[in-house]
């Protein structure tokens, strides 16, 4: 091998080309989320996520190809380059400044020009730093040269990987999310057994017999496992004549290390899955009743809806359209009286947009088209489908027992109005909880009031109609079923007046999370203006942004969990440094380079990090499936859902895992710089 | 021909709090290729300092030392790491063999830090270790080892790429006396065999007298006995 020393580059060049690479890197985030958005059906936070993440990965770049040109870390020369990148972020934002009306106002004053400036320089003089970290440690200022071979072999024997640790550790990463896992397999099959009613011959009971086998298979394991560690230790203690075998306090150390990082992954990982549980399951229950986006126009004329919802339907993305009509209104039945939404619907497409008539859980929704066929009320229809299965239990049952009666002694609609007039009111159909209020069952008849009626000498008057209740409806939103009340399209129109209008048409997309970009092409393959679209994001905003606000702090909260334990990396790692200071110093008299000495450091550090990485998301999957089989009881009358939900999401498990990882390393380069700095004598002289 | 090492007006000081001590003050000596010589001096006069120097582990205040005619302190870190990786192999008065490797692995170091591959490595490692006459502890941990034992393994390490120079800190200063005189006997036969450069720090006159040279360090300078 020829060595030539080859000169590092003048400071001025080096601070020059990294000013350069950080305004192109500003360049490709700025034109990659042009190009995204306008290009595809990303949400916007998919198209920041992306751009950013881009735009780092290139500053990294640009820190490691510095490193090689400058042949160090350089920092000063990358500080002057950011300092600068940071000015010229500044005045680039302001000359970006959007439209007043725009809602997301971030650039709005110079104070937050100055703290996004800021960020912009910091962050490219931290991640140039990074980057060029990796440069150094493949030897950046000689020969490249990523090979980790005897370094790993130094690094195991720090870290003491032997077979027997690793056999310690296996048990550890295998033990509590397994006992975890079954726990929660146990409380799911006992809830199954005692839900299958008491009665002849459980068929759980089986399952219980080869549980029991399994038991006792563990035990023997740990058992065996226990045995063979006092033998291990006894064996230790035999050692042989003067050899002395101690346990230096480095090991303890990167045992703590580990754990740390495996509680705080651990923490993470569960906390994000019971956030994102409850997103998933609001997120459901909102698009179970409400459409993906609302095609509306800008003007109360929309009669030509019928050519409009053939030219919707035919747009790529659209998976369903449905008319409809709102509107508020009053509700009464005998005494009570309730506000109410009341929307207009098409019975026949209804169910392409929402998932209206999975809601059913007493009655037909067709029957709103069809009020002929609504049974009398001299009996009770029974509650059928999925939706009624989650209702159940006693109080449910009493409530249905004590309508029938009520029935029974008060036949007022009987007597009012004719059996052949009766069956004619068209039909309407209510939520739960607003059967509840009104006590009004499949069959009753409810009046319908809206404010705004006729005009006449003395002022407004209200118009009312009867309805007779078609069926009862459980989305699993209590707002949703107190509030909503469905009614047929023309009935609607004819209530209120509207001759063939009606208020807008709702859409539904095959991917729900690119409604928005899929409504701007609805709205364009009609010819733009006067139509519109809001999709459910934007409709249902402060639900959802306070939710991913929530996750979001969340999520730092807990990160400062898993740093804090890569502080334990960091002070395991310089005691490791002092501990193997001797040895560092031989290593570098038979010629190991800087870059090996950090490598072997880095390793540890991140083997460290990724031991308790894997440990920590083991844990917490096994964690998420215990809490989704157990079932940890909720207060419904709060949540309005009776069990904490819990949504594995196996990207925010990678993204966990990338945090905590890139953490790790973090903490690995002061120790691994420090001891890739020390001199051969420092090691040497100490004797 | 520009001689094997050769140390120019080496000056080498350190400060102790507020004073400084000066350790080598302008010494100037050459070896020649496969010339071997002992250095002696009273305790604390810089021995261990001077050949620190010599093989570049420890960079002088001022003056040079030349290698085969180039300046080694002049040389990148990279350079520096295979000069000391190639042309130089030490020896100290502990072994300071890595506890966790068997005698094989520790001889096989310095060829992995070349990156050789293992199996290279391990054959020289072996060839070598035979030479020292430790054929048959190939695979026993250093603490397994007698301390002859331990000193010959240190010495295989240093010799295993075949360097141009040993240079030996005081190598049997741990060992007894019939020991001791093994080891250095061993390296008066590997200086013949092999044709390598030694400088061997000694507090045994006798063993001093045996040497082809004999160098002595006093006040900082190096002069011929």
């Amino acid at each position: 091998m020829k060595l030539g020393p080859r000169p590092a580059a003048r400071p001025a060049t080096v601070a020059v080309a990294a000013f350069v690479l950080f305004l192109l890197g500003a360049g490709l985030q700025y034109s990659l989320a042009l190009w995204l958005g306008g290009a595809t059906t990303l949400s916007r936070d998919a198209v920041s996520a992306i751009s950013f993440g881009a735009e780092g990965l290139w500053f990294l770049l640009a820190g490691f190809a510095l490193s090689f040109l400058g042949r160090g870390y350089r920092p000063l020369e990358n500080l002057a380059a950011s300092l600068v990148f940071g000015v010229a972020t500044f005045f680039v934002l302001r000359a970006l400044k959007p439209p007043s009306f725009s809602y997301d106002r971030f650039f709005a004053s110079t104070g937050e020009l100055v703290v996004w400036s800021l960020c912009a320089g910091g962050a490219s003089w931290f991640l140039a730093m990074w980057g060029a970290s990796f440069g150094m440690l493949i030897g950046a200022n000689g020969h490249a040269d990523p090979r980790l071979r005897y370094e790993w072999g130094i690094a195991r024997t720090h870290l003491r990987l032997n077979r027997h640790s690793a056999r310690i550790l296996l048990v550890a990463f295998i033990v509590p999310p397994l006992l975890l896992w079954w726990g929660g397999q146990m409380a799911w099959s006992w809830d199954q057994m005692r839900r299958s009613n008491a009665g002849d011959v459980p068929p759980a009971m089986h399952v219980s017999a080869r549980q029991i086998l399994l038991i006792a298979a563990a035990v023997v394991l740990v058992l065996a496992l226990v045995l063979r560690f006092i033998k291990a230790r006894a064996d230790l203690a035999r050692l042989h004549p003067g050899q002395r075998r101690k346990r230096p306090a480095t090991v303890v150390m990167t045992g703590i290390s580990i754990a740390g990082v495996a509680v705080g992954v651990w923490a993470l990982t569960v906390v994000l899955s019971v956030m994102s549980g409850f997103e998933s399951d609001l997120k459901h229950k909102i698009l179970g009743t409400n459409s993906h986006a609302l095609l509306l126009k800008y003007s109360t004329d929309f009669s030509e809806w019928r050519s409009v919802l053939p030219k919707a339907a035919a747009v790529p993305g659209v998976a369903g359209v449905s008319p409809f009509i709102l509107n508020e209104v009053i509700l009464s039945h005998g005494q009570t009286v309730t506000g109410a939404e009341l929307k207009g619907i098409d019975p026949a497409t209804a169910g392409d947009v929402s998932e209206l008539p999975r809601q059913v859980i007493a009655g037909e929704l067709r029957w709103v088209a069809t009020p002929q066929d609504i049974p009398g009320t001299d009996r009770l229809v029974e509650p059928t489908g999925e939706a009624a299965k989650q209702l159940g239990g006693p109080e449910y049952e009493q409530y249905l027992e004590d309508t029938l009666k009520r029935r029974q002694s008060h036949p007022e609609e009987a007597k009012k109005i004719d059996q052949d007039a009766l069956r004619n009111l068209p039909g309407i159909c209510i939520g739960k909880e607003m059967s509840h209020q009104l006590r009004a069952w499949v069959g009753d008849v409810v009046n319908v009031l809206t404010p705004l009626g006729e005009m006449t000498p003395t002022g407004p008057v209200p118009r009312s109609r009867p309805f007779r209740v078609a069926c009862i409806l459980y989305s699993g939103m209590y707002e949703y079923d107190s509030k909503f009340v469905y009614i047929g399209i023309p009935e609607a129109q004819k209530f209120f007046r509207m001759g063939d209008n009606v208020v807008g048409l709702e859409l539904k997309f095959t991917d729900v999370d690119a409604a928005r970009a899929l409504g701007r092409r609805v709205v364009a393959a009609l010819g733009g203006f006067p139509y519109r679209t809001k999709d459910w994001a934007e409709l249902n905003r402060n639900l959802f942004s306070a939710l991913k606000l929530e996750k979001l702090a969340m999520a730092i909260i807990l990160t400062f969990i898993v740093l804090v334990a890569c502080f334990n990396i960091l002070s395991t790692l310089i005691m490791l440094v002092l501990e193997k200071t001797k040895e560092i110093s031989i290593l570098k008299s038979m010629g190991a380079r800087d870059a090996s000495v950090m490598k072997i450091f880095v390793v540890e550090g991140l083997t460290i990090g990724a031991i308790g990485t894997a440990m920590g998301l083991l844990l917490g999957y096994a964690t998420c499936s215990f809490i989704e089989k157990f079932g940890l009881q909720l207060d419904p009358d709060v949540y309005y859902i009776s069990n904490l939900p819990v949504n594995v999401d196996g990207g925010q498990f990678v993204m966990v895992a990338a945090i905590s990882l890139a953490l790790s390393y973090l903490a690995t380069l002061y120790p691994a710089t420090k001891a890739s700095r020390l001199s051969p004598v420092d090691g040497l002289r100490e004797e | 021909m520009a001689p094997l090492v050769e140390a120019r007006a080496v000056h080498k000081s350190y400060w102790l709090g507020e004073k400084e001590i000066h350790v080598l003050r302008g010494a100037s000596f050459a070896l020649e290729a496969g010339e071997m010589a002992s250095l002696v001096g009273p305790s604390g006069v810089g021995k261990s300092t001077f050949l620190h120097v010599i093989g570049t582990l420890d960079p002088p205040t001022a003056g040079e030392v030349l290698f085969e005619g180039r300046d080694t302190f002049k040389m990148a870190e990279e350079e520096l790491a295979t000069f000391r990786n190639r042309s130089v192999g030490f020896v100290f008065q502990f072994h300071y063999l890595l506890p966790e490797f068997s005698a094989l692995q520790n001889v096989a170091m310095p060829g992995l830090i070349s990156r050789l591959s293992r199996e290279q490595a391990e054959s020289q490692a072996k060839e070598m270790l035979e030479i020292v006459g430790l054929g048959h502890r190939l695979d026993h941990k250093p603490g397994e080892l007698s301390g002859g034992e331990q000193q010959r393994v240190a010495l295989a390490r240093a010799l295993v790429l075949k360097p141009r120079l040993l240079l030996a800190d005081e190598p049997t200063g741990n060992l007894d006396e019939a020991t001791g005189e093994g080891i250095h006997q061993l390296l008066v036969e590997l200086n013949r065999r092999l044709g390598i450069g030694a400088i061997v720090v000694t507090h045994n006159p006798r063993l001093a007298e045996r040497m082809p040279r004999r160098l002595r360090l006093s006040e900082g300078l190096v002069v011929d006995a």
